[in-house]
């Protein structure tokens, strides 16, 4: 009983192996299977927030670079900034009564010689300091008492006997990425080595800060100029991807464990029925030994039939051949005997 | 720990106590550095607020509870002002033409309102009173105007708006330099009596409730600041309050000054909410916006969080 139990044990340590690098390789493919499809979504989300920036940008600028058109033509055919006396006071009521809808909360008008004639703040924001090289019609600018960033855009404008230039700004804040955030992204405008503007507000300035020490792309982050093309003059968008992973170490773990249960499940079941039945062959086969090592002279008893029978219909091949030869071996003895017996 | 906030303005009476903090340094004796930000209308400082501008906002309550019909995330988080003090004012070439409300019947009406979707405090005040005078939505014609003194005045100066709804002490300048005259003021105790909820509460700390959950310290900390400013407000004198604002214009002084002694209640004295004007409050808001099912199952303390500026009878 002793090498049986030895027997047993050694291959219930080996089932209980096999069960082991089961789990243990179930874990890693799932792992590595988390691993795959998480960088598949990050890389697509990557994509689309890239085209989708993109094109925002791109359709912000012909926006702008349209309302500051429009704006002109409409403040022209008033035809208020002809007249001196009066044109700040018409050109402010004019401004005030469109409310919200114009792009632009702050404009200056100049003269040829480059003196301001009029101008138009809807809250005393800022007072931005635009340079402009010749010919160049948007630029951007900052004021240095606020640290505000604007986009300026210039343009002739007729005074009624000349034409002055009409300088227009958009504040490039918070307020305009937090407006064009994409789902599941933080985006950054970067001016000079620095963020000045996040989607997450001023709050998050100092933590992009410290998580980046200039814009680049990585597997989850996304860089571009605003518009044209890098340059230092150029400010940089960064876009972090912030989506949690699509699959978590959780859904990967839940997956596994179910797998690795089922397999468990039917391999068990399958083993105890085969190992039940080895077992009840292989008892049968000791008590037949048992039987007949210690029987009388005389036929075998009824019940060494019975487990004969038993081994021989067992699962083991050879085990059912060998109680095929013990069944003969155990009618050989009553022949011998007769034949010793014989005058 | 740096602070902003958007208030309309500058200079509308209102909003004073916020234009005030950097100046007597309530934010400094906090820790705490508090940048204003300026906005043409009360819808404005939201908007700012609500697209992470800045941290926190002063509007008025019924703005705020309109625009929290249908954004969730804003909050009310402490009481700036206790009393209203609009007043409907008529410029000044209309005066004998324009009597009473009804007269303004095809008149262009000021507002500081910038959307079809939200109200602004001061155009449910006018649209009230409106109503209340016989005079129907559909009678008049809105101008949008800015929320300071310049547009105001030259609005109505320009004749290109009649009337509007203005804040204290310009409704006294207006009438002091020949702009505007009031017809219905509210700081008036025997014209509040007509107007259902017209106690109401003026002018809130509001902040987005997901940013208030993800940093409490800061919120706690305004809160701090607002207190102590209204507590110093509530200390000292008209003159003081003038003198720490840097008014140096004379005329503009006094009308601050006179203004803040006729009516010791605009400003709240601890920035606690009242109970009692909290209902006013919504009484005004659902009365104003007469025909909005949205507006009449609001309730308002679904917006309001008083752990830090507490809540009294």
């Amino acid at each position: 009983m002793s090498t049986s139990r030895t027997f047993n044990a050694r291959l219930a340590f080996r089932i209980a192996g096999v069960f082991v690098a089961t789990f243990v390789s179930l874990m890693l493919m799932g792992a590595w299977l988390r691993s795959q499809a998480n960088d598949h979504v990050a890389a697509i989300h990557s994509a689309n927030a890239r085209n989708y920036y993109a094109s925002t940008i791109t359709e912000l600028d012909r926006r702008w670079g349209r309302e500051a058109f429009n704006l002109k033509t409409r403040l022209e055919a008033q035809r208020f900034l002809q007249v001196e006396q009066y044109r700040q006071d018409r050109l402010l009521a004019y401004l005030i009564s469109q409310g919200s809808s114009i792009e632009f909360p702050l404009l200056r008008i100049e003269n040829s010689k480059g003196e301001l004639i009029a101008s138009f703040d809807d809250a005393n924001r800022s007072n931005p300091n635009a340079t402009f090289l010749p010919g160049q019609v948007a630029t951007w600018a900052t004021d240095s008492a606020t640290g505000n960033f604007y986009a300026a855009f210039r343009q002739f404008i007729w005074l009624g006997n000349e034409n002055g230039t009409l300088t227009l700004f958009k504040p490039m804040d918070h307020a305009l990425l937090t407006r064009l955030a994409y789902p599941g992204t933080r985006a950054s405008l970067w001016w000079k080595g620095k963020p000045i503007a996040s989607s997450d507000g001023e709050d998050s300035l100092k933590e992009i800060a410290a998580q980046f020490t200039k814009p680049s792309n990585g597997p989850l982050t996304v860089t571009m100029p605003w518009s044209g093309s890098e340059s230092e003059f150029t400010p940089q968008l960064l876009v972090e991807l912030r989506d949690e992973p699509a699959l978590g170490f959780d859904r990967v773990w839940i997956a596994a464990g179910v797998a690795f249960l089922a397999i468990c499940l039917t391999t068990g079941l399958g083993l105890a029925g085969l190992w039940l039945a080895y077992a009840r062959q292989l008892r049968s086969l000791v008590l037949v030994g048992n039987t007949l090592s210690s029987r009388d002279q005389g036929t075998a008893p009824p019940a060494v039939d019975e487990h004969l029978q038993i081994a021989r219909s067992g699962p083991v091949d050879e085990l059912s051949a060998l109680a095929g030869t013990l069944a003969q071996l155990s009618q050989t003895p009553k022949n011998s005997e007769n034949q010793d017996w014989m005058p | 720990m740096r602070i902003s906030i958007s208030i309309p303005g500058p200079g509308a009476a209102a909003y004073l106590p916020v234009e005030l903090i950097p100046k007597i340094g309530t934010d400094k004796a906090e820790g705490a550095e508090v940048r204003v930000v300026f906005a043409p209308s009360g819808p404005a400082a939201l908007e700012e607020m609500l697209t992470n501008n800045v941290d926190f906002s002063v509007t008025g309550m019924p703005s705020a509870m309109s625009i929290r019909l249908t954004d969730k995330r804003l909050v009310a988080l402490a009481a700036i002002n206790d009393l209203p003090l609009y007043a409907l004012v008529v410029r000044e070439g209309l005066r004998g033409t324009v009597n009473e409300i009804s007269d303004l019947r095809g008149k262009a009406i000021g507002l500081h309102s910038n959307s079809l979707a939200t109200k602004s405090t001061s155009q449910q005040v006018l649209e009230l009173m409106l109503r209340r005078g016989g005079v129907s939505p559909g009678a008049y014609r809105i101008v949008p105007i800015g929320r300071r003194w310049e547009t105001e005045s030259l609005m109505l100066r320009n004749g290109e708006v009649d009337a509007l709804v203005a804040d204290e002490p310009y409704v006294g300048r207006m009438s002091q330099e020949k702009i505007a005259f009031p017809l219905v003021h509210l700081g008036n105790p025997d014209t509040a009596r007509i107007y259902s909820g017209s106690g109401f509460l003026r002018g809130v700390l509001v902040g987005r409730a997901d940013r208030v959950e993800k940093n409490p310290a800061k919120a706690e900390k305004m809160v701090r600041i607002i207190k102590q400013t209204l507590h110093w407000i509530a200390t000292h004198s008209a003159e003081e309050f003038a003198d720490k604002l840097g008014v140096t214009d004379r005329g503009e002084r006094q009308r601050l000054i006179e203004t803040l002694r006729n009516f010791p209640r605009q400003f709240s004295r601890d920035g606690s909410f009242s109970q009692r004007q909290l209902r006013e409050t919504e009484i005004f808001f659902i009365d104003s916006q007469a025909g909005n099912p949205a507006a009449a199952a609001f309730r308002v303390d679904s917006m309001i969080i008083d752990r830090w500026a507490g809540r009294r009878e």
